[in-house]
């Protein structure tokens, strides 16, 4: 990997003098303000039935702009089927695309920095190229920097840059599709997690001083318009790659708010926002509810 | 060079001994002659499927999950997937700190997967556990913990997994210089 691991505050291209300047212009999201603390559960045994379910709740998919481009990032880091549920659903995927498409997206895109090599294999492995492919989708993936961009994040405690895949940056909507799943470090990876997918360099991340402030401080920059997260089938143990024991919660959780789409998750794994210290973090610094009595659940 | 007397070579000795590391990488060489490039029949390497990581480097293989490997005394790691036709077995060959600390990771791998304390048998070096879609043998061979994860459940899963971990475990038993 070409990436440097530098710790300290700017860690995805180490913020050197000649690095280029990062882009302090990226844009608000589409839907700021709107549903702060609310979260839309779909349940089915059918992923793709739960989440038409929830987006209808949510209100639908209005803010996708006509002809607009939509970038979706499922979570497919691993070399791991659908059934090891350690990777987004594909059904869930293709069926957002389709409800994307109707909703007057021009272009649709799914974006993924696989760790497992190689990334042809993964998504193989995981449906996912079958499906973005299937449902007329351009399938994104890259392990080279280049594809990166420098990105101011002027709101974080630790993390003052840090980098952003290009193809995120230049969307008109950017829709985070995470899987819920145990994380050895972390306890759980949920939506704010997934973000690492679209950073160069995780590595830094890892080896530095506070994953869980390099995760809630690195959310405050990027535009996230949708939080669609995949509990169709959660993994317990031995995550973030398994395999280990599963649970078929047959949810698909639809939010606004990043934070509180977090917050709900953690529950469906008997724990509270404040176990899983990146999530209690981003609420504090302002990105959306963390507080499970301030969240409101409606169940679709 | 300098030369010391005689007497003093059992502590110069125990000097340098106390000064090496506890266990240092097995290479990526010697993790490979395991995971070597046809251990069964039909199957072969997956062109770019190779990831080698040592302490910190272990992110590559298991991203933040790699802590708890360095914590249980994984030393290095290699992974790698084979292939035989539309079919994919991943392979992982840690070398431990030590067998002991080896055979306790097999233990709690298996308390993980079964619940249950594993079997009090000094000879006992391997399990298989299979899930919905999924089938990972486990494997211990002196210092050497392996795993093989094969994409299928049941039978499917430990007829794909059973060859490679004999394979494998017979690979490091000879990298040992030792029957298996």
């Amino acid at each position: 990997m070409a990436g440097l691991a530098c710790g300290g505050v700017a860690v995805g291209g180490c913020g050197g003098a000649s690095d280029p300047a990062p882009d302090a212009g990226l844009r608000q999201p589409r839907t700021l303000g709107r549903g702060r603390g609310r979260v839309w559960v779909g349940h089915s045994g059918d992923p793709a039935s739960a989440l038409r379910a929830a987006v209808a709740a949510a209100g639908g998919l209005g803010f996708i702009p006509e002809g607009g481009h939509v970038v979706l990032k499922p979570n497919v880091a691993w070399s791991r089927n659908p059934q090891q549920a350690a990777n987004t659903d594909p059904r869930i995927l293709a069926a957002m695309i389709a409800l994307c498409r109707e909703a007057g997206a021009g272009k649709i895109t799914v974006f993924e920095h696989t760790i497992d090599r190689p990334s042809e294999q993964v998504l193989a492995v995981s449906g996912i190229a079958a499906a973005a492919r299937g449902a007329g989708a351009d399938l994104v993936y890259t392990t080279a920097e280049r594809d990166f961009v420098p990105v101011a994040v002027t709101r974080g405690k630790l993390l003052t840059r840090d980098t952003l895949a290009r193809t995120v940056r230049d969307a008109d909507v950017f829709i985070n599709m995470p899987k819920a799943k145990h994380h050895s470090q972390t306890g759980l990876t949920l939506g704010l997690k997934n973000l690492m997918g679209v950073i160069f360099n995780r590595q830094a991340w890892h080896s530095g001083p506070d994953l869980h402030q390099y995760i809630a401080d690195y959310a405050t920059a990027v535009p996230i318009d949708m939080t669609v997260m995949d509990a169709s089938r959660i993994l317990l143990t031995n995550g973030p790659k398994g395999p280990g024991k599963t649970r078929e919660p047959n949810e698909v959780i639809v939010s606004f708010d990043p934070v509180a789409a977090d917050a709900y998750a953690c529950g469906l794994f008997g724990l509270s926002p404040s176990d899983v210290a990146y999530v209690a973090r981003a609420g504090e610094l302002g990105l959306g509810e963390s507080d499970p009595a301030n969240i409101a659940i409606e169940r679709a | 060079m300098r030369h010391y007397p005689v007497q003093y070579m059992p502590l110069l000795a125990l000097a340098l001994l106390t000064l090496a590391p506890a266990a240092a990488p097995a290479s990526e060489d010697a993790l490979s002659r395991i995971a070597d490039l046809r251990p069964v029949a039909g199957w072969s390497v997956l062109p770019e499927s190779t990831a080698y990581g040592s302490g910190d480097g272990l992110a590559g293989i298991y991203n933040g999950g790699y802590e708890e490997y360095t914590r249980a005394g994984v030393v290095d790691a290699l992974r790698r997937i084979y292939r035989n036709g539309e079919e994919y077995v991943e392979v992982t060959v840690h070398a431990m700190q030590s067998a002991r600390s080896a055979r306790e990771f097999l233990a709690d791998r298996y308390r993980m997967e079964k619940g249950g304390a594993a079997p009090d048998d000094p000879g006992w070096a391997r399990f298989t556990a299979s899930g919905a879609g999924s089938t990972t043998a486990y494997a211990v061979g002196g210092v050497y913990y392996i795993t093989v994860v094969s994409y299928h459940d049941g039978e499917r899963g430990e007829a794909q997994t059973g060859p490679f971990v004999r394979a494998l475990s017979a690979n490091a038993a000879k990298l040992a210089g030792r029957p298996e």
